[in-house]
This record gives C-alpha cells, structure tokens and sequence, in this order.
C-alpha cells in the first residue's frame, strides 16, 4: 500500500497538465492527437481522422495477459494479423468459470441443499462465466 | 547434482537456467520432432508437433525441476490463409518456480488433437469453450 502510494506521487510529479507528451507516446499514428493542435494545423487534423475512423494495424502476432483479480486470475488474449484493424480472436478467461467447473468436485458425495451453500462459498458471477 | 541445483533456485528458476534445463531434456526425449525452445511473446514457449503434446505435457508436469502443473489457459486462433490454418497455444504456470511456459502447436484444416483431461483436470470446460 505505502510503496503504491509513493509510485503514485512519483507519476504526479512527472504529469504537467501543459506537456502531456510525457506520458502519451509522441507517435500520433497510434496517440490521438491534442485538441489544441487539431484546430490550428491540416496536418493534425488529417492525423485525427484517420486516428478515429480507421484506427491502426498491428503485425502478425497474439499475446496473453493475466491480472491478479480478487476471485483469482484475470486473462486477456488477444490475436491480430496485420490485415485488418480489429483483432481475428478475442478471449477472456473469467476466473469464476473455473470456479464454476470445480463445482463437480466439490459437490460430489453431498446433499442437492449443499450445492446452493458451495456456490454462495465461490461467490459467482454468473455474468463473469458467460462472457 | 540434483539436491545441489535445488538448493541454489529453490525460490525462482530464471528465464536463462529454465531454457537450458527445457533444452537438456527435451532435445533427448523429443530430437527428431524439430522441437524449438524460445522466447516468444514474452514467455518462454515451445513449439511441437500435435501428435507428440501429450507425451511433452505429463513431462513438464511431473518433472521435479520443472512442475507446471497448472493450466492457465487454451486458445485456438484461426489463421484461414496460413495451410497450418489453426494455431493451438497452452499456457502454463510453475507455482513453485514462480514461472510460466507456453506450449504451441499448428494443425491443418483435418487435424485432430487429443484431450488433456486425465493430465489436466480443467481442461474438460476449456476445451469446449477454445
């Protein structure tokens, strides 16, 4: 918590509300552009156009994220090809479906009563299971 | 030999050390396979062909120095212009190394691959689901 909180200040530190450079990359092709550069020259205008309407392509690859979430790990898989703007597979791995899946086991050798005391136990979403 | 290398990366096995260990012993077991070891993506990943997974996978999950014997995730990306037109990646934890490992494998239009149910329990909803 304290060594959260000193990352935090430090961030506050290099944030200056009149360069956002520092923080956002320079790249306008995968930044969107200022409000205050997009009424003054063509070039930035054209850049936001074609920012917002078509957005950019990624290369050839996938790749696979987990974050620590409170009911377990929280993954996002992502795969693009360098054909169009949109990812071609999209997967979230939702930690309370395998929660839901060791339900089997859990359950086994108990009363059907039991069953609604395991689930409240897990805390699923059922929302989370379906995505 | 064994004891002593436990000893000195008993808290968490570096990137280096793991691929040299996955090298040493899947080159023996697997050599005419064309097995590659890299890092890819950001994890340390090996490619194989589909028959041979199940031989590679209660392998990595029951040897001492390696243990990932928990599945984190499957995914299936369909690469319909490729001719391997389906990529199959397994993505793998080590608790007690504190590492994770990706597995590859590439099928064509009528491949079939085998279910990792008996090895990995949680595959039986996930592979419905890939």
């Amino acid at each position: 918590m304290r060594s959260s909180l000193i990352i935090i200040s430090q961030i506050f530190e290099i944030i200056d509300i009149d360069s956002t450079s520092v923080i956002m990359v320079t790249n306008k092709k995968i930044a969107p552009v200022s409000r205050l550069h997009l009424k003054k020259s063509m070039e930035s205008l054209i850049l936001h156009f074609k920012f917002m309407s078509e957005g950019f392509f990624l290369p050839l690859s996938e790749n696979y994220i987990g974050v620590e979430a409170p009911k377990g790990e929280f993954g996002v898989f992502l795969a693009s090809n360098n054909l169009s703007n949109k990812p071609i597979r999209c997967k979230f791995r939702a930690s309370g479906f395998y929660h839901l899946q060791g339900l089997l086991n859990m359950s086994r050798n108990q009363f059907l009563a039991d069953v609604v005391t395991i689930i409240g136990t897990q805390d699923i979403v059922f929302g989370d299971v379906d995505r | 030999m064994l004891f002593t290398f436990l000893d000195n990366y008993n808290s968490q096995l570096s990137y280096r050390k793991l691929l040299y260990i996955l090298k040493l012993f899947l080159e023996v077991l697997f050599n005419k396979y064309a097995l590659v070891c890299l890092l890819y993506q950001n994890f340390l990943s090996i490619y194989i062909i589909n028959n041979q997974i199940l031989k590679l996978l209660s392998f990595i999950k029951n040897h001492t120095l390696l243990q990932f014997n928990s599945l984190i995730d499957c995914a299936v990306i369909d690469r319909f212009e490729n001719f391997f037109r389906f990529q199959c990646n397994y993505y793998f934890n080590s608790i007690t190394f504190n590492s994770k490992l990706l597995v590859l494998t590439n099928l064509i239009e009528h491949d079939t691959l085998h279910t990792l149910t008996h090895i990995y329990s949680n595959t039986l909803w996930l592979e419905r689901e890939i």
